[in-house]
């Protein structure tokens, strides 16, 4: 029984998971979660059962896969997937191989920092639609092949053909966070590690929530921008971002467009209209505060003038998306949103999370670095986020 | 149908989704023609004159760039198949452009880019039918193909080994074709060889009726073909290379903004090449137009460019069947 309320079918993971509503539904899912974790053994907690045949677990394609033993050796082709593998296993060494943007995130990011081995993992494993480079990867030997499994048949297929295992994932909500985290612990064979994350990340979700409900019912107006120099793309409202703008007490102004993947198109006229009080510039663009404060035609916007426009911060992972640091991205949403001074709770907060994840502990030069302290110098209410 | 375009362009200037009212959009170009003050906000002066007035100028090169163009090589070609794709420059543009984005550099470079390797492409095609006697048509037709359908590899390239995450999205949106990220420092970059090939083009329109009679014809009419050929072949590229290096590839307008003039206005091209420029500047107005009001979504260009253009041209073409290529 346990394992059946623990294992939530694929459909309940749906987008904007994180709006208000759903907040308060997931927070009893997972608080019965918590609590039922007594009563189960090894991995009851995760969409997987431990049986005397071996370890079970079911993609989120719904495919259930039987390993015999814990899988040693694992590649990955989901760019989010090797970071979330390395904080499940605090360590690269069952990861044999991952995408090249995978591990050009691990270079250019903490990760290569914290665990220098990571970057002589292999990296030639697929192209950039993600079609695996098959016999490279059957080359690796790999236990289990980590694939996108709402993107086709034709990435995973030639794969299965040739004899791997390959579970198929699919990404865009907290939930899939959840999901991918019990599904790797669970084929390592390190089920105390996926509680440990996950019953980290419901904590602060809870703690965020409240403190967002706590807000007035209308918060200042943050647009996230995913791109800004070439073209203009921003979360609308079936986004990862606008739930985590709905939960610290924000508001979005572009929650009344959607778009396939959340990110839409907007003509720069639609900005002016919108004029947001703070304007959050993604890492999936170059750009920087000061290109904007810079450029004439945002001159006259709120939060250009009230120099409200700041850099998402890049960890182990970057933080607009899903991923193991989200608590993070939340609480830094928060102090910037609601500004009290509460920076220094938020540095302590990454040196508490990056213990736990990856079992490290930065020091403040990093600290400066993942929070982009430099880019962010000239915006309001930034200094709070200084070391001490 | 000048007329018409300035009409457009008015429109244009006063609609989009940052509410302006008609008024303070005129009193906002005045005070920067004429210093005349107005009552206009400052938002609203940079809505006008910062956001909408380059996309609409923009809009309006390009797309009277595409068409003159590719009015001006269905007459040398004497094929009305025939667009500024056809000849390579579109897709060595494109490469240079993508390689720009691929390689994270500004603005400057993507624009340089998409013109140094528009131009590549014509020397490339230059090579190809060099020492052929008279370059008949087929080779430069066949050099055309073959240099784009190599561009277009190294364009796929470019897309190949991008990072999906962070170039790649910004690429592929560059290719579909978009006036959404004008400024005034592209308005001037597409201006000069946009206008400058245009105007060459112009000048030679009596030339261009003789070249479309054919070769033999020309000739005997005491023109010599070849080197006229391409100087039209110069200046097209130049336009092309100028439109794709500020917007990306734009289709449709270049095919379909000759043969709707020449519907109109019948195959003489002293009138055919201004009115291709016209027409298919205020195509493009109204098409971009619509595609930042409609929704607060942008609409990709291209899209709407052929979803009305198609249904529209079908129509014409029902219509005036006789008129569309016999005649010319």
């Amino acid at each position: 029984m346990c394992a059946e309320i623990l294992n939530p079918p694929p459909a309940t993971v749906h987008p904007g998971l994180l709006r208000r509503r759903s907040v308060l539904k997931g927070a009893a899912v997972l608080g019965g979660a918590a609590l039922l974790t007594a009563c189960g053994g090894s991995g009851s907690s995760s969409p997987a059962t431990t049986n005397p045949r071996g370890i079970t677990v079911k993609d989120q394609r719904g495919k259930t896969v039987v390993f015999d033993k814990p899988v040693t050796r694992v590649v990955t082709l989901p760019m989010p997937a090797a970071s979330m593998l390395i904080a499940v296993d605090q360590s690269p060494e069952h990861l044999v191989g991952m995408h090249d943007a995978s591990w050009t995130a691990v270079r250019d990011g903490i990760l290569g920092t914290i665990f220098p081995a990571a970057l002589k993992v292999t990296h030639d494993v697929g192209d950039q639609e993600f079609v695996p480079n098959v016999e490279s990867i059957v080359a690796l030997e790999p236990d289990v092949v980590i694939q996108w499994g709402d993107r086709g048949s034709g990435i995973i297929a030639p794969m299965e053909n040739a004899g791997l295992t390959v579970l198929g994932l699919s990404y865009g909500t907290q939930d899939d966070v959840a999901t991918w985290t019990r599904l790797f612990a669970t084929m390592l064979d390190k089920p105390q590690r996926a509680e440990a994350i996950i019953s980290n990340i419901d904590d602060q979700l809870g703690e965020m929530t409240s403190l967002g409900d706590s807000r007035p019912s209308t918060g200042p107006s943050i647009l996230y921008f995913f791109q800004i120099t070439e073209s203009i793309n921003v979360a609308g409202s079936n986004s990862y971002n606008d739930s985590y703008i709905n939960l610290v007490g924000g508001t979005n102004p572009a929650a009344d467009v959607e778009g396939p993947s959340g990110i839409v198109g907007v003509d720069a006229e639609q900005v002016l209209a919108w004029d947001p009080d703070i304007i959050l510039i993604g890492n999936f663009d170059v750009a920087m505060p000061a290109d904007v404060y810079d450029d004439p035609v945002w001159q006259n916007l709120t939060a250009v003038k009230a120099r409200r426009v700041y850099k998402v911060p890049l960890g182990g992972y970057r933080w607009d998306p899903p991923g193991q640091e989200s608590p993070l991205m939340w609480r830094w949403l928060s102090d910037i949103a609601f500004p009290a001074g509460k920076g220094a709770a938020l540095r302590s907060q990454v040196v508490t999370d990056y213990q736990l994840l990856y079992d490290y502990q930065p020091s403040d030069a990093q600290l400066d670095m993942i929070l982009r302290i430099d880019a962010n110098r000239e915006s309001a209410n930034y200094r709070q986020f200084d070391a001490t | 149908m000048a007329v018409v375009l300035v009409g457009v362009t008015l429109v244009a200037l006063s609609v989009g989704r940052f509410p302006v009212p008609f008024l303070h959009v005129v009193q906002v170009v005045a005070s920067h023609l004429f210093g005349i003050e107005g009552s206009a906000s400052a938002v609203e002066g940079n809505v006008v004159w910062l956001v909408r007035l380059p996309r609409v100028v923009l809009a309006l090169l390009v797309g009277g760039g595409l068409g003159i163009a590719g009015a001006a090589l269905q007459a040398t070609f004497r094929n009305p198949l025939v667009s500024p794709e056809i000849i390579g420059v579109s897709s060595g543009a494109s490469f240079g452009g993508a390689l720009a984005l691929l390689l994270g550099l500004g603005s400057l470079f993507l624009v340089a880019g998409a013109f140094v390797f528009g131009l590549a492409a014509l020397a490339i095609l230059f090579v190809l039918t060099l020492d052929r006697a008279g370059a008949p048509m087929l080779m430069v037709v066949l050099g055309g193909v073959v240099t784009g359908s190599f561009f277009s590899a190294l364009v796929a390239l470019t897309t190949y080994v991008a990072d999906p995450y962070t170039t790649l999205p910004a690429i592929v949106f560059w290719l579909l074709g978009s006036v959404a990220s004008a400024t005034f420092a592209k308005v001037l970059v597409a201006a000069v060889p946009i206008l400058g090939g245009a105007v060459v083009l112009v000048l030679l329109r009596w030339r261009i009726n003789v070249l479309s009679l054919g070769d033999e014809d020309a000739t005997a009419l005491g023109l010599r073909p070849s080197p006229l050929r391409w100087v039209v072949l110069v200046s097209t590229s130049l336009i092309v290379a100028g439109a794709v290096a500020v917007s990306g590839v734009i289709g449709w307008v270049g095919l379909v903004i000759p043969h709707l003039a020449r519907m109109w206005v019948g195959p003489d091209h002293r009138v055919l090449l201004p009115v291709s420029f016209l027409m298919g500047a205020t195509y493009l107005i109204v098409i971009d137009t619509l595609a930042r009001t409609v929704t607060a979504g942008e609409i990709p260009l291209g899209v709407l460019t052929a979803l009305i253009g198609a249904p529209a041209f079908f129509v014409l073409l029902r219509r005036n069947r006789d008129k569309i290529w016999d005649s010319a």
